[in-house]
């Protein structure tokens, strides 16, 4: 207990710092706003299109996919900017060029260090706009909201973020033994945001992939599920054995590979 | 007294890819990689008792850095062990990095755009530091220093000896009971160069601390370290009090006449090899036997004014041991 509160207290003075930097590059805010209302527009219209002629897709329909992508968006930026940009996209270089040293000098978890050193603000407003289309989503297709529903879907989306972030930091990882590494981050992007279509539509083995192997379905499609009014049992528990799971798994990965750290010739 | 580090043929290897040369090489390379292994530190053994300021020195490359890193837990060895305030470093427990720094002269831990302030409150976080003891350390430290008044500034915008001094900071605001120094003054102009060394034998006096520093500096190791130890291509070398390896090492000593006249260098070189002659003053190299002789030669032969008789300096010794280009002074 008092160990968490020393973590907060210390990651509560990193978001400060950031939020300081931050200001001082007020234009890469801009920029996002000006990407993201690009990015909402030409998804919308995909999905327009893409409801042309159908009714629903995998018994979907085209609000509730709204709500979908709008929970992938805030789903995605939290990832990005609370571990990647600043962070785990940083690491092939920080294990190449011996960045890594002052990070492993501290007492405190490396894998905390590179994973949460830096949050990146610049990505609220995208996440913003994930918000407004969850909320046109909700309006336009008179889908029901119960606050109820929050509680459940506030733990299976934290499972969700835990899982996608412990998949990236293995991913990530693998640069201690890569000599280019620098693709591995964007590399691991693209797979956590597989978890964009509706987990109904797999069938077969690849339910049993995106349930176990790589748990995307808790990632959008199953909180997305718990706001809509449909909520099966084994989907909180599960989720919290494989939060627990897959973290533990990125952690040993980790420690494994700090074994064969070489730091850099000054 | 305490022995506070003890390394036992502790050895370090490095792996490193054979690169290729031209297209069809990194071809090749791709289908099978060759090896080369570095020894970068090999069955080094040493012990430092509690409270010691020991200067570790050795040309580039011969294992310095690679040593300090293995003891403050950021490599792990290839074969042997050390121990650092009981601890087996690469397990890096909380309570043993609680307990030390690591300060590299290259690496910087200060916020950038940041004032160095705000570096050490959130050290102090880290390092758990309680608010009356940071206040306290914070203040002797800055006084120390002399940047009382630098360290409210953004770190982007202080020249690289205050930069330097906030990094000592940051790396001591915890007490650390072990500091590695690893090139602390390296870049630094002469005048900083002494104030950071004498701050550091000021740090390791006032609290006990343990001190291992490395420098290419040899003034910052002959004013300050009692012990030092040479390293050379990974291996142990020396490892004594600094008068030890000159008498060791140096088999001659300087004399330094001052000449009432004009003297040509000409006419001193039977004396012995002369390294430096104004014509008024001279240095001049002789066998450590010869001495008496050689003095007494030369105050017959010439109108010699006033006569000092030296040891060898420390960077001449350092400079022999490892050829002229690797130690800079
Ligand atoms: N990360 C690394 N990967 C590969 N080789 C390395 C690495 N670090 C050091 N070496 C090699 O190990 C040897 C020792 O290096 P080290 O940095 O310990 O020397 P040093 O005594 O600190 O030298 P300097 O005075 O130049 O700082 C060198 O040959 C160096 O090239
Ligand atoms: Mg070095």
């Amino acid at each position: 207990m008092k160990k968490i509160k020393r973590y907060l207290k210390i990651y509560w003075k990193l978001i400060k710092f950031s939020a300081t930097l931050e200001t001082t590059y007020r234009m890469s805010f801009l920029l996002e706003i000006i990407v993201e209302v690009g990015y909402f527009v030409v998804t919308v219209m995909g999905m327009k299109v893409l409801f042309w002629n159908i009714k629903t897709m995998a018994g979907w329909n085209l609000y509730e996919i709204m709500v979908l992508y709008g929970l992938n968006m805030i789903f995605a930026e939290i990832v990005l900017g609370v571990a990647f940009i600043f962070n785990l996209r940083g690491l092939p270089e920080k294990i190449a060029n011996g960045e890594l040293d002052l990070i492993l000098i501290k007492p405190l978890n490396s894998q905390f260090m590179v994973s949460l050193w830096r949050p990146y603000f610049a990505l609220i407003p995208s996440m913003l706009a994930g918000v407004i289309m969850m909320v046109f989503g909700f309006k336009l297709g008179n889908l029901v909201f119960n606050w109820l529903s929050l509680f459940p879907f506030m733990i299976i989306f934290g499972c969700g973020l835990v899982v996608a972030y412990s998949v990236g930091m293995m991913v990530v990882t693998l640069s201690m033994w890569l000599v280019q590494a620098t693709p591995l981050p964007m590399l691991a992007q693209k797979f956590l945001f597989m978890a964009k279509e509706p987990f109904s539509i797999y069938g077969g083995a690849w339910r049993f992939v995106f349930l176990v192997i790589l748990p995307l379905a808790f990632m959008v499609s199953f909180p997305t599920q718990v706001l809509l009014g449909e909520l099966v049992w084994w989907w909180i528990p599960m989720g919290l054995v494989m939060a627990v799971v897959f973290l533990k798994m990125s952690n040993v990965f980790w420690n494994f590979a700090l074994k064969s750290y070489s730091s850099a010739s000054s | 007294m305490k022995k506070v580090i003890e390394l036992k043929k502790l050895s370090k290897n490095f792996r490193i890819h054979k690169r290729e040369q031209g297209l069809i090489g990194s071809v090749k390379a791709l289908f099978k990689r060759e090896y080369k292994t570095i020894e970068a530190v090999k069955k080094v053994s040493f012990d430092i008792e509690e409270g010691e300021l020991v200067g570790f020195i050795g040309p580039n490359g011969a294992g310095k850095t690679t040593t300090l890193k293995m003891l403050s837990g950021l490599l792990y060895p290839s074969s042997g062990n050390c121990q650092v305030l009981g601890f087996r470093p690469v397990e890096r427990k909380y309570e043993f990095l609680k307990q030390i720094s690591l300060v590299m002269g290259q690496k910087n831990q200060l916020w950038w755009d940041l004032p160095a302030i705000e570096t050490f409150v959130l050290n102090k976080e880290i390092y758990e530091v309680s608010d009356e003891d940071y206040k306290e350390i914070l203040n002797e430290l800055a006084e120390m220093l002399d940047v009382k008044e630098v360290m409210h500034q953004q770190v982007r915008k202080m020249s690289l000896g205050q930069r330097m001094k906030c990094e000592l900071i940051a790396s001591l605001i915890h007490k650390p009971k072990v500091l590695f120094l690893d090139e602390p003054t390296i870049g630094l102009d002469v005048v900083m160069q002494k104030k950071v060394r004498e701050f550091i034998l000021e740090y390791n006096r006032k609290y006990k601390a343990t001190v291992i520093l490395t420098s290419h500096y040899m003034d910052d190791v002959k004013e300050i370290c009692k012990r030092i130890i040479i390293i050379d291509k990974g291996v142990i070398v020396f490892d004594g009090s600094i008068e030890k390896l000159i008498k060791k090492y140096a088999n001659y000593k300087v004399l330094i006449p001052i000449f009432n006249g004009k003297v040509d260098s000409e006419r001193l070189t039977k004396i012995g090899e002369v390294i430096e002659n104004n014509g008024i003053r001279a240095v001049i190299k002789v066998g450590r036997k010869e001495v008496p002789k050689k003095a007494s030669e030369l105050l017959h032969e010439f109108d010699v004014d006033d006569l000092d008789i030296n040891e060898p300096r420390l960077e001449d010794v350092v400079r022999e041991m490892f050829g002229k280009v690797t130690i800079r002074e």
